[in-house]
């Protein structure tokens, strides 16, 4: 089963791998390459179970893939310019932004979202009658899941005040309601 | 391959929030990530760092009683639990433990030496919490996991060709290479990053979301939080002086006949309130175990429903061994040591794709070479330094200083790397060399000399690239 589900997992990226040699797109290839790898995970998961076989099927995937990345490696031979030598000084405004984000990223952010997170699996325990366990659990991933996106959000634009003061006063009222 | 479809400004946005969460925390990322990949062998580690000693994947239960009788009769004090390690395929040791007192098990019961793994001890410190207090560094790179899971996700906004490209890899020039280096030994294990982010924030955060929640619903009573997940102490309602061992392992091996016992914690040994607990793995399972637990007198008390409770138990206990790869033998923790260096060079080629991009080179591309090269060097002399007792931690430390200052000295990245690299290269050739001479005599298991196997063609590897890349040293 373990040899089974290799050769799949083989034949579905190498399918995929044909598609992209192909200068044109190939959605049916690519269709069956996904498709025929998805599939792969039926043989896995029956020789060594589902827990083990899901990350088996996903660890074996990398190891096939940087082999035909490999196989696939063109050399453009150029020697790279030499640069100058600077001696940079730090940006004294781009400091301040960044600790600001980086306080606003921190406390407030886990704040926020542990409010989110909080009020998303509580709402869930009541309208599915989730033990207590699931509802800590799912809180707690949730809330693993919302703080990098949310940092993301952050980071990805500079700092805007209105949507700053909001999220400021979103978190403060939320955690003054919650342990006031 | 698929396309995703992003606009302009979204990629831009993307790219800034990538580049600013990585410069943040790419050296410890990198520490964490390169620490974490040695980790993964850490068991094999503590054989190759101690290895006279009595091995066995046997024992019986009045091994156990003897030891416990041994280990009562070395401390002044009983400790409130006393675990006792059982000795299984991948360590096949048994040692006794309690309040910071450990002593290894013979075969006859009797207690052997203490356990002396102090590069071990290091370097799982070093990536568990930083070696700063357990709380906060368990925080600290519990947050390193949630950034990471940040720039897992920035990174696949920051990329519309990422599938585009999947295969491509264009070797030669420099800042092509990085950059295809970078997203395909990316894009490929994507799921495997995203499992391993999650489960260290998991496990980093636990303790302070146990706080904050425990502050907003349980009244400040973390323990009630914590026992609502993984479960609370039993009631004792059988009060026993002795300790009937054998009776519990027969009760265990009748009701769960596929569970392998991995250890013993016995608690409150010699008073009323005394019961113990036999922790045990089950066959394809990542739980790291389910807890079965007895009356002193080996009648059984209940199960902790590790593997057959809430939904959120079972996950909640299984993020260990999904994050050390510690399931399904060897090859599991092989795999987990290539994708951990895959993301280790993810890390470094991420930040010289920055130094690439840049007009100019400044201190910044001497102190990023100094620390790529610099920790596994620091890594390799503390090792080698720790045989003859010094301290570990500070030979690291002193190390990597020291790398540091050279690097702004020299102010020439290629030949500061150059000269990390070879000195990394004959440290562990020294490393290799004093091991085999040292235990020349001795009767060591196998693994010690698959340790060295691997670490002498680790520095041939590295020798290799050395004489390849002679020409840079020189100019």
């Amino acid at each position: 089963m373990i040899v089974t589900a290799l050769i799949m997992e083989i034949i579905g990226i190498s399918l995929l791998y044909q598609s992209w040699r192909k200068p044109n797109r190939q959605p049916l290839a690519n269709a069956i390459g996904w498709s025929v790898i998805i599939v792969s995970l039926w043989p896995w998961q029956q020789a060594m179970g589902l827990e083990y076989g899901i990350s088996f099927w996903l660890m074996a995937i990398p190891p096939i893939a940087w082999l035909f990345v490999l196989n696939n490696s063109e050399t453009r031979k150029r020697e790279a310019p030499s640069r100058i030598r600077k001696h940079i000084f730090p940006d004294n405004k781009r400091l301040t932004h960044a600790v600001i984000k980086a306080v606003i990223a921190g406390p407030f952010l886990l704040m926020a979202c542990f409010l989110c997170s909080s009020f998303v699996s509580l709402a869930v325990q009541h309208s599915t009658g989730l033990v207590k366990a699931d509802q800590l659990i799912l809180n707690l991933s949730l809330l693993l899941l919302f703080w990098p996106i949310s940092i993301y959000w952050l980071t990805a634009k500079p700092i805007e005040w209105r949507s700053t003061i909001a999220l400021l006063t979103f978190t403060l009222s939320g955690s003054l309601w919650l342990y006031g | 391959m698929a396309y995703l479809k992003l606009s302009t400004n979204t990629v831009k946005k993307s790219i800034s929030a990538h580049r600013s969460i990585a410069l943040a925390i790419a050296a410890l990322l990198y520490l964490t990530c390169l620490t974490g990949t040695l980790s993964v062998f850490f068991e094999e580690f503590q054989r190759w760092e101690q290895p006279n000693i009595e091995e066995s994947t046997d024992y019986t239960p009045t091994q156990i009683q003897t030891a416990i009788q041994g280990f009562q009769q070395r401390v002044s004090q009983m400790p409130e639990t006393l675990w006792v390690v059982l000795p299984t395929e991948a360590v096949p040791r048994m040692h006794i433990s309690g309040d910071g007192q450990e002593w290894f098990i013979n075969r006859d019961g009797h207690l052997s030496v203490p356990p002396q793994e102090p590069w071990t001890t290091m370097l799982t410190k070093l990536h568990v919490q930083l070696h700063l207090p357990q709380n906060i560094g368990l925080i600290l790179v519990g947050i390193l996991g949630v950034l990471l899971f940040g720039l897992i996700f920035s990174g696949l906004l920051s990329h519309p060709n990422i599938f585009k490209d999947a295969f491509r890899w264009r070797r030669g020039r420099q800042a092509l290479t990085q950059v295809d280096l970078h997203n395909r030994l990316s894009i490929w294990a994507l799921p495997f990053y995203l499992m391993i982010s999650f489960t260290g924030a998991f496990i980093g955060l636990i303790g302070l979301f146990s706080f904050i929640a425990g502050a907003a619903f349980y009244d400040n009573d973390n323990e009630a939080l914590l026992d609502d997940i993984y479960g609370g102490d039993p009631e004792i309602s059988i009060a026993s002086v002795n300790l009937d061992i054998d009776k519990a392992f027969n009760t265990l091996e009748s009701m769960a006949p596929e569970a392998k016992p991995i250890y013993l914690a016995i608690q409150n040994l010699g008073t009323d309130k005394q019961y113990f607990e036999i922790a045990a793995t089950l066959p394809q399972r990542l739980i790291y175990s389910e807890i079965y637990r007895f009356h002193g007198d080996g009648s059984l008390i209940n199960h902790q429903q590790f593997s057959d409770g809430a939904v959120g138990r079972q996950i909640a206990y299984s993020v260990y061994r999904l994050h050390f790869g510690h399931y399904a033998g060897q090859w599991v923790k092989v795999i987990y040591g290539l994708l951990g260096l895959a993301l280790s060079v993810i890390c470094v080629s991420g930040i010289n794709i920055w130094l690439a991009q840049r007009k100019h080179e400044s201190a910044l591309n001497d102190l990023w070479v100094a620390i790529v090269w610099g920790l596994p060097l620091a890594l390799a002399f503390s090792a080698l330094l720790s045989f003859y007792h010094w301290e570990p931690l500070w030979v690291f430390l002193s190390t990597e200083f020291i790398a540091v200052i050279f690097a702004l000295l020299m102010k020439q990245a290629h030949k500061t790397r150059w000269i990390l690299m070879a000195c990394l290269t004959v440290t562990l050739l020294i490393i290799v060399f004093m091991r085999e001479v040292l235990n020349l005599n001795e009767s060591v298991p196998s693994i010690f000399h698959l340790v060295n196997l691997i670490v002498l063609v680790v520095s041939l590897i590295l020798g290799t690239m050395l004489f390849l890349k002679r020409k840079h040293c020189r100019t």
